[in-house]
């Protein structure tokens, strides 16, 4: 007769008609009567056969999977699509985040990352020596005019390679009077990137070339003969 | 009380820190958010998963919950946009393709087809319980047809029904619990002749 009454309050609990106090004890109870739990399933489902709602729709024991995820921790509940974003996230934070080191890197020249300090800036700001690289290329006699030197325009903030840039022209425009050694040591120091250092060790070589000839002329001039 | 807002009580006992009311909820409208994911998510394994997710948004978000709308109505819309996000990620993530894959195993064939109302296994299962229901109500005393009736069917509240059928509340809540009695019964037979549905309903 209690067990009837009990079930008599499921059917109206289903139905949201039982009175706040009765359906507090009638939780409680329903919480740990697995045997009253499934009264209300099988109420509910009557309901759902009779409007023609599905009824075969979960499988066994998903409402206690469900309640089990709840009780879970957060973190451990999460599904395999979610853990998957979580995993997705932290992956691109992680390349955010090395992206990050590396240009900070790079901009203090780290040669061990193999990146070379603004190499685009040193070659933009590089000084052309007029009419002396075609000419040392082609193999054509240098001119007797002396080497100008331009000084690039400023390049205003942020680059820091403009200067060892400016130096190295600097050195190629003045490197008939400077001695080979010096002037080797000094490149060296100042040139960082390599392809940069190719070129200005061609031009150098002109450089030292025209020098021999300009010598060689002034020597021709004065019947020196040599060694 | 009409059937939308039936659900109330359990919602409020939610909100004051009872989850078993919870479980209730679950127990009561678990089929029909499965069936409503399967919509988006046609792998009844991946379609259970969904809806786990989305009861357990529902029952995170439900301190928000004002009952502006019915508890279904809000629920629907958080399994609609739980098996939605479901379906993206689906496309991007190749995880869930292998998992489509591992259910080639004969073992979990038969109950994802068991329980996939579309195949012929899910459809007779469905079958079954909705003749079984229907024959049970055509067997119930007028009285008690009647009244299960009007509340399931109609919505109407003990109120209503005891207005419409000229009798006491109390006369309808127990006109409603016998014919839920009596048609429970008959569903029992259904359970008990091995048709595997769970410990929840026996």
């Amino acid at each position: 007769m209690i067990h009837e009454e009990l079930e008599s309050q499921v059917s109206a609990m289903l139905d949201g008609e039982l009175p706040a106090p009765e359906c507090e004890l009638l939780s409680r109870r329903l919480a740990r009567d697995p045997a009253l739990r499934a009264r209300w399933s099988r109420y509910a489902l009557i309901g759902a056969a009779m409007r023609s709602e599905p009824v075969a729709g979960a499988s066994a024991g998903f409402a206690g999977r469900v309640s089990e995820a709840i009780a879970r921790p957060s973190t451990a509940r999460r599904s395999t699509h979610v853990a998957w974003k979580a995993m997705l996230g932290s992956v691109m934070v992680a390349g955010v985040a090395g992206v990050a080191v590396l240009v900070m890197r790079a901009d203090i020249g780290d040669p061990s990352l193999g990146l070379e300090p603004q190499p685009i800036v040193v070659a933009s700001q590089r000084a052309e020596l007029p009419g002396r690289s075609a000419r040392a290329d082609s193999g054509e006699p240098a001119s007797n005019e002396p080497a100008s030197y331009v000084v690039p325009p400023s390049p205003g903030k942020g680059s820091v390679a403009v200067l060892p840039a400016q130096l190295a022209n600097y050195v190629l425009a003045h490197s008939e009077y400077s001695s080979p050694l010096t002037r080797s040591g000094l490149l060296s120091s100042v040139v960082s990137n390599e392809q940069f250092a190719a070129e200005v060790a061609a031009q150098q070589a002109a450089a030292q070339r025209r020098a021999e000839q300009q010598q060689q002329q002034v020597q021709a001039a004065e019947g020196y003969a040599g060694p | 009380m009409s059937a939308d807002s039936s659900d109330l009580g359990l919602v409020q006992r939610v909100q004051g820190g009872d989850r078993a009311a919870f479980d209730l909820l679950v127990l009561k409208y678990q089929h029909k958010v499965v069936k409503l994911v399967q919509r988006y998510v046609r792998d009844p394994s991946d379609a259970e998963d969904v809806a786990q997710d989305a009861f357990i948004k529902a029952y995170k978000a439900l301190p928000r919950f004002r009952g502006d709308s019915a508890f279904y109505t809000w629920l629907y819309r958080i399994a609609i946009n739980t098996a939605k996000n479901a379906l993206a990620s689906r496309k991007r993530s190749p995880v869930s393709l292998e998992r489509e894959n591992d259910h080639g195993e004969e073992s979990q064939d038969v109950v994802s087809r068991l329980r996939d109302p579309e195949t012929p296994e899910g459809l007779a299962l469905t079958e079954e319980i909705r003749n079984t229901v229907n024959a049970a109500i055509e067997s119930l005393p007028h009285d008690l047809r009647t009244a299960i009736v009007l509340r399931e069917l109609e919505g109407m509240s003990y109120e209503e029904i005891s207005q419409s059928m000229d009798c006491p509340v109390g006369t309808v809540r127990s006109r409603i619990f016998r014919a839920r009695e009596a048609i429970d019964r008959q569903l029992k037979v259904v359970f008990d002749g091995g048709l595997g549905r769970s410990e929840e309903l026996q």
